[in-house]
């Protein structure tokens, strides 16, 4: 079996080309613009470039967070949404916990659909590519599912993914199994188990062998999942045992493999070693990345408003009440505390949720601090905010404005303002002055 | 001293700047649009390095170089890009060249995958479920460049893998 490197870990440069780059190199340090490849410290801010590398090396290896935006894009052919949004939700937790043992964790981010679309089935690598230029948003994964796939005739593809990259397609119907955890995985530059093999070839990377001795340079580049001959669901029977022989002795477990549904349930450290190290050095995979705290502010706060008074008092003004209730919505997957202060008394209470539970969180208080705490990750992703709710009293008086875009100037009200004849939009605001809560027509006459 | 850092810097630049057999491989280096015709044909390896965008060869000195790595039997590897029909996308293939490794047969071409070109010098290599992004980074009748779209963040700046072919054909 003939070498291949592309990625390679030591390079075994030719005796004369070694002594070349060791002369350059050498020159090369003597100028100080390449004194940090010398290894020389060289310190920027008050953080050294040796410490940089310590805390990527670091934040590779440990367990800390890695916390990933997700946007869900529905390609739909109709005019109705095939997936809604709460299924989106409901498949970012089965993946959450699908890649719970490598601390990555998906936020959700955003949902969107897109109606009377003719590529809801993807039909080329053409379509498939020019997914990136449906949702340019840079800040997050861009997951679309579609209908299905019919790439160069090839109908049974259930996802394809840019390895590495931040978009992948998946097919609706496949959401909830762990192929959706496989497309990800190759956005976060994992190969097949297989790679390399006869089923996969790759001019720059060789199949791994059956005893795993070229495992660090052939197949997956991952030295603990075992040499894979190309399994598939053929190959597998219902108690997740590999029947194909030959001496080969793949993990049927795996994610990265083409298993059964019912049989892929796991990645291996090698491969969250190799995922983590994406994440943390490869350029494209930097933007969709988050603060860990991020995950536990709220996906979503809406306002309710409840027992509503309007009542008419002097000068055309109206004494408004109403109490208000703040809804705080939190992404489903983990275990939370949520800790919320009350003012002006001060008291405090705490919510628990457990990861089987969507926190909802009902603040009626006039003002109020929250701390939400995940406690299924360590160190806890954290998140405080404030916000203002309960009781509201106020008087709301008319400010004037015309009514026709012909009359471009608002008209200013109280004393001494000039009104010109016209009819009139009389807007009555809430409180902040963002919402019009009714809009009744006034004529103004010449005296 | 100044003398001699440019004579090794251009021994350097001239080792990795000639393909294995040392052939030079200068052509009249003019651009050619990216598009599947141009890209289209079978290219050799000339070189194989890690270094920082906008590398040429000739301009920076590549941080790893690769292709001297390699035996002489992947050295005479063929990559052929094809173009094909819209419903069957244009053809990635494989060739063994005349020095087959072991366990392979000399002159074999094997289809690996498919590819995409636009004219930005986007080109997407498509196997199995995975799509694989590279950037054009140069493209003339005779000479290839291309590099993978992502790269590693060192201490020092960000490097990329770069490929560079000659046409065969």
């Amino acid at each position: 079996m003939k070498k291949h490197y592309f990625f390679k870990e030591k390079s075994s440069i030719r005796p004369l080309a070694k002594l070349l780059i060791s002369i350059t190199v050498f020159i090369m340090c003597q100028n100080n613009a390449f004194s940090q490849i010398c290894g020389t410290s060289n310190i920027t801010g008050s953080t050294s470039v040796m410490s940089k590398t310590s805390a990527r090396t670091a934040k590779i290896n440990g367990d800390e967070p890695i916390v990933i935006n997700m946007y869900f894009n529905i390609l739909n052919s109709g005019s109705t949404s095939t997936v809604t949004e709460q299924q989106c939700k409901d498949a970012l937790v089965l993946l959450n916990n699908r890649y719970a043992s490598s601390h990555v964790v998906f936020r959700y981010n955003g949902y969107r659909n897109y109606y009377n679309n003719a590529s809801a089935t993807i039909n080329s690598d053409t379509e498939f590519n020019q997914l990136r230029n449906i949702n340019t948003n840079t800040a997050s994964l861009q997951v679309f599912f579609v209908d299905g796939f019919n790439i160069n005739g090839q109908t049974g593809i259930v996802g394809k993914a840019q390895l590495p990259g931040t978009f992948m397609a998946l097919r609706k119907d496949a959401r909830d199994t762990f192929v959706f955890a496989h497309e990800i995985g190759h956005n976060l530059n994992l190969y097949h188990t297989f790679h390399g093999q006869a089923c996969e070839p790759d001019p720059n990377i060789p199949a791994e062998l059956t005893n795993g001795t070229n495992c660090a340079t052939a197949g997956d580049l991952v030295c603990d999942t075992p040499a894979d001959p190309c399994m598939n669901q053929n190959n597998v029977n219902a108690a997740c045992a590999y029947t194909g022989g030959g001496g080969f002795n793949p993990d049927t477990r795996n994610f990265m493999s083409y298993t059964t549904y019912a049989c892929g349930n796991r990645f291996t450290n090698g491969q969250i070693d190799r995922l983590r190290e994406a994440l943390v050095l490869n350029n494209s995979l930097q933007t969709i990345q988050v603060a860990a705290s991020q995950l536990a502010k709220p996906l979503k706060i809406t306002s309710t408003r409840a027992n509503y008074t309007r009542t008419p008092i002097s000068g055309g003004c109206y004494e408004i009440s109403y109490l208000e209730t703040d809804k705080l919505e939190f992404q489903k997957g983990f275990n939370y505390t949520i800790t919320v202060i009350h003012h002006p008394l001060n008291n405090t209470t705490t919510h628990n949720y457990t990861s089987a539970q969507t926190p909802l969180l009902n603040i009626s208080s006039n003002s109020y601090n929250y701390t939400s705490k995940i406690t299924t990750h360590t160190p806890n992703p954290t998140y405080s905010s404030s916000g203002n709710a309960g009781f509201v009293f106020y008087i709301d008086c008319p400010i004037y404005f015309p009514l026709m875009s012909a009359n471009t100037t608002p008209v200013q009200s109280g004393e001494g303002s000039n009104i010109q004849p016209g009819l009139y939009l009389v807007p009555i605001h809430d409180e902040k002055k963002e919402e019009v809560i009714e809009t009744p027509k006034v004529l103004i006459q010449n005296d | 001293m100044k003398n001699f850092k440019m004579v090794a810097f251009s021994v350097l630049l001239t080792l990795i700047g000639c393909d294995s057999d040392g052939q030079d491989i200068n052509d009249d280096g003019t651009d050619l649009p990216f598009s599947s015709t141009n890209l289209k044909g079978d290219w050799v390896k000339s070189a194989e390095f890690v270094g920082e965008p906008g590398d040429t060869l000739g301009s920076k000195t590549p941080s790893e170089d690769i292709l001297s790595a390699l035996d002489a039997c992947q050295k005479d590897d063929i990559f052929r890009f094809d173009v094909g029909s819209s419903d069957q996308g244009n053809p990635y293939v494989w060739g063994i060249g005349q020095i087959a490794c072991e366990g392979q047969t000399a002159d074999d071409f094997i289809e690996i995958g498919t590819w995409t070109l636009d004219n930005s010098g986007k080109l997407d290599i498509s196997y199995s479920d995975v799509s694989e992004p590279y950037v054009v980074v140069s493209l003339t009748s005779k000479r290839l460049l291309i590099r993978k779209s992502s790269g590693t963040m060192t201490p020092d700046g960000t490097v990329f893998p770069f490929t560079e072919y000659i046409r065969r054909d």
